[in-house]
């Protein structure tokens, strides 16, 4: 059994980012009985939603001994720490439009958009749900741009993203004064009165109404209860403090058009959250955008540089952008990679899923997806490619890394057949 | 049965019944002696003539050996219905498989016809054909806004609508704990917005920039540096580009939400025709800037621009031009310095801005909210270190709280749950805001005294109840015919999307409302007063998809002429046209064709329409030779059918199936790849999509969704007229100009095809033909629109047991030529108006 706070105070040293340590007992409320015998496990999503241009990116060989095509020659340095699958898809994503499909990367509901369709869970509330809440917050989504993420309830609803580093930083790590904390209290328990209040309103209203009406009343009834639970969650939480890093708060990227500048800095984020475990499951999408990105020989917008036409000179300055967006996640590996935990580094605590919901953005096709899976504990090095024509379903690979990595206790998700061995 | 034939059927089935995968238990229905002799006969069908293809592992994943006629599973009973339909209309079994016997056909239909209405209507009976519906986000903004007497932008609080159909279908709302805590969120910010205790504006908020002597702007006139943008007249200072970073006007801060308004004056410099000169506002927090104004100026007359707006903490104004044409050598101000510019520009004399426009303080929102609970002016400014704001008023707390919140909460619940309160109803409410202020604590907002902010908090506890309470969210009613109050509610959400006023509301309690003589006096008012604009661009965004106008942005190389206020003006004119035929009571055929259309200058140029003058749309005539006139050639109908850089034929003849004619194809299936534009201009879409005529796996469906998208073809991606396709390969210069300058960026390729073939035979060699033809569709369109209308009031989909009543509202209709006011009548008159 190792005792968890010396090393952490090891992992921190050498982290690069100084970080105060939050008090004992507060580590040990994070960690319940047996748990604290293993490093906590996490999960990453990251999607870019313009898709990547599958010639610079898929190798012609499967296999370990591919040869690094342009995009993974700029992964190089973390050949091992990742695996490049081709082959991999939701089944039925013909939608409403051309870029449906984002709205269900991490549900794999089918035919987005198209009438009568509702999204279903994704993987990320998903694991939420099975793995409870061990920290201060359960899931985190973030966006480089709005409040739109691809996480959905279990009734299709979205929940939303943040984009704001310091929003993030200010959550994660500032401690409020202590008029604030007492105001918000305040209205926490305020909050709960009224939604105390409500549950007795909507049962009375139940008696008015139709049996279908009713259920509809019961699903706002049951929002009702699980907001008071996250009101009282987060009343204990403002108990506790925060874990104070030694860092200036990040300064938000202003420019929305500056794509890459704000990945960068969520990408960033990433092994903050997870160093100091504010949670465990991060979702991360990288909007594509009808605007021109300030990056050198750039001068057409990016979703219209994803439909090509073939154009060569469209597709050298689509490479530009996407190039940074690969680079981004090389930079993340390592970020986690450098960092340690308990004697391991937290690359190996923390497997990802990068990849696109498009195949071919200048088809709108979203077969044959890009997709990465960097970090934990799996035999990385390689091109798993599966067959151009038989997509295998994406939420195989979500299985895996829920079962085999996370090991929490499902059998199957969304859209998913078995787990994925190679 | 060869592999080919299988492959034809695949796209229709997979569409048909895409809910196929399940089975469930006979034994429901073998026990039920009532249904037994129908199901023999349906199942005798289906087991002759379906299942030879749909059977085990069948087409298009259908196995119509393992289902029931158990319609109390809902997906189940779609199925049945889509088998119904697809039978009925003879597409099923497919046209080269034997014909069934029109008998056996007849019977069969017959008799899930009466079995699929008889589950439909008890389940109408038993529960309403609209299960217990929630405001949709732009409901609760309207409605809230409409309570308090605001103008708060509440809908960003509360998570995004369920985008796949129109949001206010019941079945499809979602509801979360996001939810939830939006609605405190949004609670929170109009109250914040209602109950002003800040320090009122300050009394000198008129302010004027006189442009030419300004230091901030003269800085950068009076520079060392080369490059100088602005030039000036003896009274003025003259604009040629954009450049929001100089023209910002200097110290203007917006510290409090409200109402501003904007002046300048300004003429034309070096242009023979019109310029445009644009009000605007940008946002540090978002980094976004808007246009909130725009405006001709024609030569030789100095003209006074104004507007009305709301702003919002942390926004900034400054003006710009737009229309601007540069030297004939293509030169910008950039190039040549503003002493020898030949280009256009805007001599700008001064600018004027005055607000927040308050002329009461506190508002009237806030003494109306408060009533006769009391406000007290502070003998100082008091600091709020968590609000990071001062005030200057507070809440009194009189004698008898419980009374005064009483009072309150009696005044305000029945407005906000649109009905009276229930005897012993308010108490609950009440007891929240008592209890909130005995418990005390830190309070809101600060307070001279305790009870003074105990009061605030418990003013706030209650009205928070009231906006987050499922009475104000859901529309309530029992099945069957809707009372008054209800009613009222579905009638002012439809055509006001928000709440019923105080007439309704007062006819509603005398129970006169359904008096159907009252209810079409009532929607001829509705219809007068400007809330009805709201119904005209939310139906206009949902019906049409004009929701989607920002999803692409044209190539800025092959549409160098598009930019945000051609984009408005797209919108505003299918929202004005809409309007329009609902004013007149014009039929829906004008969806198809018209003569006239609503236009400024800027959509006119683009359209090629010379001689308008002035950024206002207005009604203007159409010549045939304009190629103009419907939907189908409207710009943001165009634009949402395109992406930025391509037109493809599939996605616009799509849209015109789905949201023109009501009839969506099918989704493509799974094996066929989108097709992969290609625009170096060696290939047309044309020869693309040739193959889908080819192909017979294709051919069934793209027979017809493609030809409405080559009559389309005439235009391009921003709805321009064009005969020939721009490109980025090989071509002919462009001989027309772009704002007085040769166009470079692209070149003219290959010419366009606009003609095509109907699935029936027809032909057609442009959109005029297209147009003629499908006016032959008249009725299919006004179908199409009613159906919408219905569902867009009620909140429910036309169903099964609806269908008879949606026939006669329709031939009803065509008596009044299917004008589109007496449509919105015939809704609101109809059974399934009426009922829950």
């Amino acid at each position: 059994m190792t005792f968890v706070p010396l090393h952490r105070r090891h992992f921190l040293r050498s982290a690069g980012v100084a970080l105060a340590l939050p008090s004992l007992d507060t580590m040990a409320s994070r960690v319940h009985g047996r748990e604290q015998l293993d490093a906590p496990k996490r999960v990453v999503f990251v999607c870019t939603s313009l898709g990547l241009h599958g010639p610079s990116l898929f190798p012609k060989q499967a296999g370990r001994d591919y040869e690094a095509t342009p995009y993974l020659q700029l992964l190089e340095e973390e050949r091992d720490q990742y695996t490049l699958f081709s082959g991999l898809s939701h089944p039925d994503q013909s939608g409403a439009d051309g870029h449906s499909s984002q709205m269900t990367w991490l549900t794999s509901a089918t035919h987005p958009g198209l009438g009568g369709f509702r999204n279903s869970i994704s993987v990320d509330q998903f694991a939420r749900e099975k793995l409870g809440q061990k920290t201060r917050f359960p899931t985190m989504q973030l966006s480089t741009h709005g409040d739109s993420s691809q996480s959905y309830t279990a009734g299709g609803v979205m929940v939303s993203a943040e984009w704001r580093p310091s929003v993030l930083f200010e959550k994660m790590f500032l401690q409020g004064k202590a008029e604030q904390i007492e105001r918000e209290r305040n209205n926490l328990q305020e909050g709960r009165s009224i939604l105390d209040g409500l549950g007795s309103q909507a049962k009375k209203l139940a008696n008015r109404v139709s049996k279908a009406d009713g259920e509809r009343l019961e699903a706002y009834f049951d929002s009702v209860r699980r907001t008071e639970i996250e009101f009282q969650q987060a009343g204990e939480w403002l108990d506790r403090p925060k874990p104070k890093v030694e860092m200036a708060p990040p300064t938000d990227i202003e420019q929305e058009k500056d794509l890459i500048g704000r990945t960068r800095m969520l990408m960033d984020m990433i092994p903050l959250i997870v160093q100091t475990d504010a949670s465990r499951i991060i979702t991360l999408l990288i909007h594509g955008r009808n605007d021109v990105p300030p990056i050198d020989g750039v001068t057409i917008d990016h979703h219209n540089l994803s439909h090509h036409g073939q154009d060569e000179a469209k597709i050298a300055q689509l490479q530009r952008i996407e190039n940074e967006i690969v680079r981004c996640f090389g930079r993340l590996m390592q970020g986690l990679r450098t960092r340690s935990e308990g004697g391991d580094s937290l690359l190996k605590q923390t497997a990802i899923c990068f990849g696109s919901n498009l195949g071919n953005a200048n088809s709108h096709d979203w077969r044959n997806l890009p997709i990465f899976l960097g970090g934990g504990e799996f035999r990385h090095g390689q091109h798993i490619a599966y067959d151009q024509d038989r997509n295998k379903p994406l939420c195989n690979l979500y299985l895996t890394m829920l079962q085999k990595h996370m090991q929490l206790d499902v059998d199957s998700f969304g859209s998913s057949s078995s787990t994925l061995q190679w | 049965m060869g592999p080919m034939r299988i492959g034809s059927l695949f796209p229709i089935l997979l569409f048909a019944f895409p809910l196929f995968s399940f089975e469930v238990s006979r034994a429901a229905w073998e026990m039920d002696p009532a249904v037994g002799d129908v199901e023999v006969s349906v199942e005798a069908y289906v087991q002759k003539y379906c299942v030879a293809c749909h059977g085990e592992g069948g087409a298009g994943k259908l196995d119509l050996t393992k289902k029931s006629l158990d319609f109390s599973d809902r997906s189940l009973f779609r199925s049945w219905v889509r088998l119904y339909d697809r039978v009925n209309r003879g597409e099923m079994p497919p046209p080269d498989e034997p014909r069934p016997d029109s008998h056996d056909t007849e019977l069969m239909l017959a008799k899930l016809g009466q079995l699929l209405l008889a589950q439909n209507e008890k389940t109408q009976k038993d529960e309403g054909r609209v299960v217990l519906r929630r405001l949709t986000r732009t409901e609760y903004e309207n409605s809230v806004n409409d309570l308090l007497g605001i103008r708060g932008d509440l809908a960003s609080l509360l998570p995004s609508e369920n985008g796949a159909g129109f949001d206010m279908v019941a079945a499809d709302q979602g509801l979360s704990p996001q939810h939830i805590r939006g609605y405190f969120l949004a609670a929170n910010r109009a109250l914040d917005l209602a109950i002003r205790l800040e320090p009122p504006p300050e009394s000198k908020t008129l302010k004027r920039y006189d442009f030419k002597s300004h230091p901030e702007i003269r800085k950068h006139i009076d520079t060392e540096r080369k490059q100088v943008i602005l030039g000036e007249t003896v009274d003025a200072i003259i604009l040629f580009t954009n450049a929001s970073y100089i023209y910002k006007l200097p110290d203007f801060h917006v510290s409090q939400q409200g109402v501003y308004r904007m002046r300048a004056e300004a003429y034309s410099y070096q242009s023979e025709g019109p310029v445009t000169l644009t009000l605007n506002s940008g946002n540090y927090k978002r980094g976004t800037t808007q246009v909130l104004h725009a405006a001709d100026i024609v030569p030789g007359k100095v003209t006074l621009v104004e507007k009305e707006f709301v702003l919002e903490p942390g926004e900034y104004l400054f003006p710009g031009v737009a229309g601007l044409s540069s030297q004939a050598d293509g030169k910008t101000i950039w190039n040549v310095g503003p002493k020898d510019y030949k280009g256009s520009g805007i001599a700008l004399k001064w600018v004027e801005v005055e607000g927040p426009i308050q002329p009461r303080w506190p508002p009237p929102c806030t003494e109306e909210l408060l009533g006769s609970i009391e406000v007290r002016e502070l003998p100082q400014k008091r600091w709020d270190p968590v609000k990071q704001r001062n005030y200057q008023y507070e809440i009194v707390a009189g004698e008898n709280v419980r009374e005064e919140l009483t009072q309150l909460v009696e005044r305000w619940a029945p407005r906000a749950f649109r009905r009276p309160l229930q005897a012993g109803e308010s108490q609950a409410i009440v007891e929240l805001g008592v209890r909130a202020f005995e418990r005390g604590g830190t309070n809101a907002r600060g307070g001279t005294n305790e009870r003074s902010g105990n009061m605030d908090r418990a003013v706030r506890v209650a009205c928070s109840a009231i906006l987050t309470s499922p009475e104000f969210l859901f529309l309530t009613s029992k099945p069957g015919r809707l009372d008054d109050f209800s009613l009222a509610s579905r009638l002012s959400l439809f055509l006001w999307r928000g709440l019923p006023d105080r007439e309704l509301m007062q006819l509603a309690q005398d129970r006169k409302l359904s008096d159907p003589r009252i209810l079409r006096e009532q929607v001829e008012r509705m219809l007068r007063d400007p809330k009805s604009y709201r119904m005209v661009v939310d139906f206009a965004k949902q019906w049409l998809r004009l929701s989607e106008i920002d999803a692409t942005s044209p190539d800025s190389r092959l549409y160098p002429e598009f930019d945000g206020l051609l984009q408005a003006a797209m919108i505003d004119e299918t929202n004005e046209y809409l309007r329009y035929l609902i004013q007149e009571d014009l039929s829906s055929d004008f969806l198809i064709d018209s003569d006239f259309t609503f236009l400024n200058r800027r959509l006119a140029e683009h359209y090629g329409i010379e001689g308008l003058v002035g950024q206002e749309m207005r009604k203007v005539e159409l010549k045939p030779e304009w190629m103009r006139g419907g939907l189908l050639t409207h710009a943001s109908v165009l634009k949402v059918t395109a992406n930025g850089t391509t037109t493809s034929p599939v996605r616009r003849g799509s849209w015109v199936l789905t949201h023109l004619l009501g009839e969506p194809p099918p989704a493509p299936p799974p094996a066929v790849g989108a097709i992969e534009p290609d625009t170096r201009g060696v290939t047309t879409i044309r020869e693309l999509l040739a193959k889908h005529r080819s192909d017979p796996t294709c051919a069934g469906c793209h027979q017809t969704i493609d030809p409405p998208g080559f009559a389309l073809e005439s235009y391009d991606v921003i709805g321009g007229f064009r005969t020939r396709f721009r490109t980025q390969g090989k071509g002919d210069a462009v001989e027309a100009t772009l704002l007085g300058r040769r166009i470079w960026e692209y070149k003219m390729g290959a010419p366009v095809d606009c003609g095509g073939i109907l699935a029936t035979g027809e032909t057609f060699s442009d959109i005029r033909e297209f147009k003629k033809l499908l006016l032959q569709k008249r009725e299919q369109v006004a179908r199409n629109l009613l159906t919408r209308w219905i569902v867009f009031a009620t909140g429910a989909e036309i169903e099964f047991a609806d269908r008879d009543d949606l026939e006669a509202m329709l031939k009803s209709s065509s008596n009044k030529n299917f004008g589109l006011r007496s449509m919105i009548h015939e809704v609101v008159q109809s059974k399934l108006f009426l009922e829950k």
